[in-house]
Order: C-alpha cells, then structure tokens, then sequence
C-alpha cells in the first residue's frame, strides 16, 4: 500500500455512516411484508382465475355431453347455428351508418384507453 | 459471524423464521448504504435504494448457495440496482453541478482536527462526482469497506485485470484532481 492507498483509505474510512439508525431495519421488514401480502394476493388472484376457467370449461364439457348424449344433439346443428347468429350480426354491419358509428365508438374506446394508459405511465414517472 | 453461522442463519429464514432477516439487514444496512449513497448521490435515493436492495435480497434468498459470503452476494445485488438506478435517473457524471453537489452530507464527516484534512474531504467529493457511477462502486468499495480485488470481481463481473487496471486508473485520475484542486486551493 502507497501513500496514496494510505491518504484514500484514511479519508474513506472517515467518510462512512457506521450505524443506520433501527428505523431503516423495521422499514425494510415492513416492506417485506407489504410485498409477501401482495404475492400471496396475487397467487390467489390466480389460482381463482385458474379454477374459474376450469369451471367453465367443464361446465362447456358437460353442456356439450349433455346435448349430445341426453338431448341427441349432433354438434353439427350446434354450427349451424353459431354461424346463422354470425350472419345476423354480420348483415347488421352491413347498414352503412351503423358500421360508421360502430368505428366511432371503437376509435373513442381506444382514445380513452390510451389516455388512461399514458396518464399511469406519466404519474408513476412523477412519483 | 463465521460463514457457517450464516448460511445456518439464512436456511432458518428460508424454513419460515423470517423475522431473523432483521439481524442480517442491521450487519449489513451501513455497509450498502455507504456504496449505494457514493453511487446515486443523494440520501433519500441511497435510502430507497438500500431499501431496495434488502427487500430484493429477501426474495431471491433461495437462489443463495453459499458459494460466496452473504456480503458479497449482496453486494453484487446492490452494484446491480445503484447502478440501474443511475442510469434511470440518467444521473451521468457530466450533468452534474460540482459546485452544488454532494456525495456525502455534510454531517456525514467527522470533523477534522486540521485544515488540510477538511480540504482534502471537500476535494474528494468533488473528485468522486466527476467519476462513472461504475468507478465510484469499485474505489468506494475498495478503500471504504475493505473489499479485495478478488471479491470486486465476484460482485462487479468484472475481469480481475479490468478491476485492477480500473481502479490504478481511477487512482491516477483522484491524485491528479486531488494535486488539482490543492494548487487552487494553496493558490
């Protein structure tokens, strides 16, 4: 170690904060807490949606069955019919001024969504 | 605390006795603070920062093996965070006002018995401002909490002749603006 090593560490060593004061180790412990409360919140958020979209999928399963089994319900009419109501809602598309305000009001949606978004990501920036 | 002793402390913590983290973040909240406030220049940032970094630690405490010590583990996890910071605070040495900055608060010195030391103090913020963020890191960590080359490398990613021949270079560079400011100084 040279002179200079000796001068830096000297000066270092003065300049360090020895101690922080009890309140930064309980502030950590808090936060750590709030994270393993959001964590946990979170996990649950998602097992609940998980069981949701099994429900529902078994629910669709057992419709499904029930028609084919219990009613003799072929899926083929089942088709049929899912198309007939896209062509209903196809042909309502087909009037000129409600397609124009159909698109009115999706731009609008889109412009509000927007807004929400850039004002999220301005005011965290802020904070 | 031995090595041994703390690994036996973080696997007590992993199996459920959370509330022993406290002991950990108490031995090691002076030491980061210190690095992280030479690296983000200013108290409340190194606070939340530090903070930050405890919090991190906490979580990915099962990605610890122990193939280094704690220290050094969180040390690289407090490299990696001061300096993310810098960069999202775009905080680069250019920008900075030398005259009006601080490195280290005023009452963060232990006041000097003589003249020449409170200068050299002084000029040794201003010599630390005009440094990389990076460069900051390795002389703080190096000279104020004793960390060796070897774990500079383990904590930076950095080549051990890169670490080496960064902190010769940063050395140079702090004589000559310490030489520097002493002539204006003495006059």
């Amino acid at each position: 170690m040279d002179n200079l090593d000796q001068q830096l560490s000297d000066i270092f060593s003065r300049l360090k904060t020895d101690k922080m004061d009890n309140n930064f180790s309980t502030d950590v412990m808090t936060r750590i807490e709030e994270e393993k409360n959001i964590k946990e919140k979170r996990k649950e958020d998602l097992t609940q949606s998980l069981f949701l979209v099994l429900c529902t999928l078994a629910f669709i399963a057992s419709m499904f069955l029930l028609n084919r089994y219990f009613f003799h319900i072929k899926a083929d009419v089942i088709t049929s019919a899912t198309k007939g109501y896209i062509n209903d809602f196809a042909i309502m598309f087909q009037n000129e001024s409600v397609s124009r305000w159909s698109i009115i009001v999706v731009n609008t949606i889109i412009l509000i969504l927007l807004e929400q978004l850039l004002a999220r990501k301005f005011s965290k920036k802020i904070k | 605390m031995t090595r041994e002793e703390e690994i036996l402390l973080i696997k007590r913590i992993l199996s459920g006795e959370s509330h022993l983290y406290k002991d950990l973040v108490e031995r090691h909240s002076a030491n980061i603070y210190n690095l992280v406030l030479g690296v983000v220049s200013g108290r409340e940032d190194a606070e939340e920062v530090s903070q930050d970094v405890f919090v991190k630690a906490f979580f990915s405490l099962k990605s610890f093996r122990g193939e280094c010590s704690f220290s050094t583990w969180i040390y690289r996890i407090a490299y990696n965070m001061a300096i993310s910071r810098t960069r999202k605070k775009k905080r680069h040495y250019v920008t900075i006002d030398c005259n009006n900055s601080n490195i280290f608060a005023d009452d963060d010195f232990v006041s000097g018995k003589d003249d020449e030391r409170e200068i050299l103090h002084s000029m040794l913020q201003r010599a630390l401002i005009q440094l990389e963020p990076k460069d900051r890191f390795l002389i703080l960590s190096f000279y104020m909490n004793e960390k060796t080359i070897k774990e500079l490398v383990e904590i930076t990613g950095m080549s051990e002749s890169n670490v080496k021949t960064r902190l010769h270079r940063i050395k140079k560079q702090l004589n000559i603006i310490i030489n520097e400011n002493r002539e204006i100084v003495y006059g």
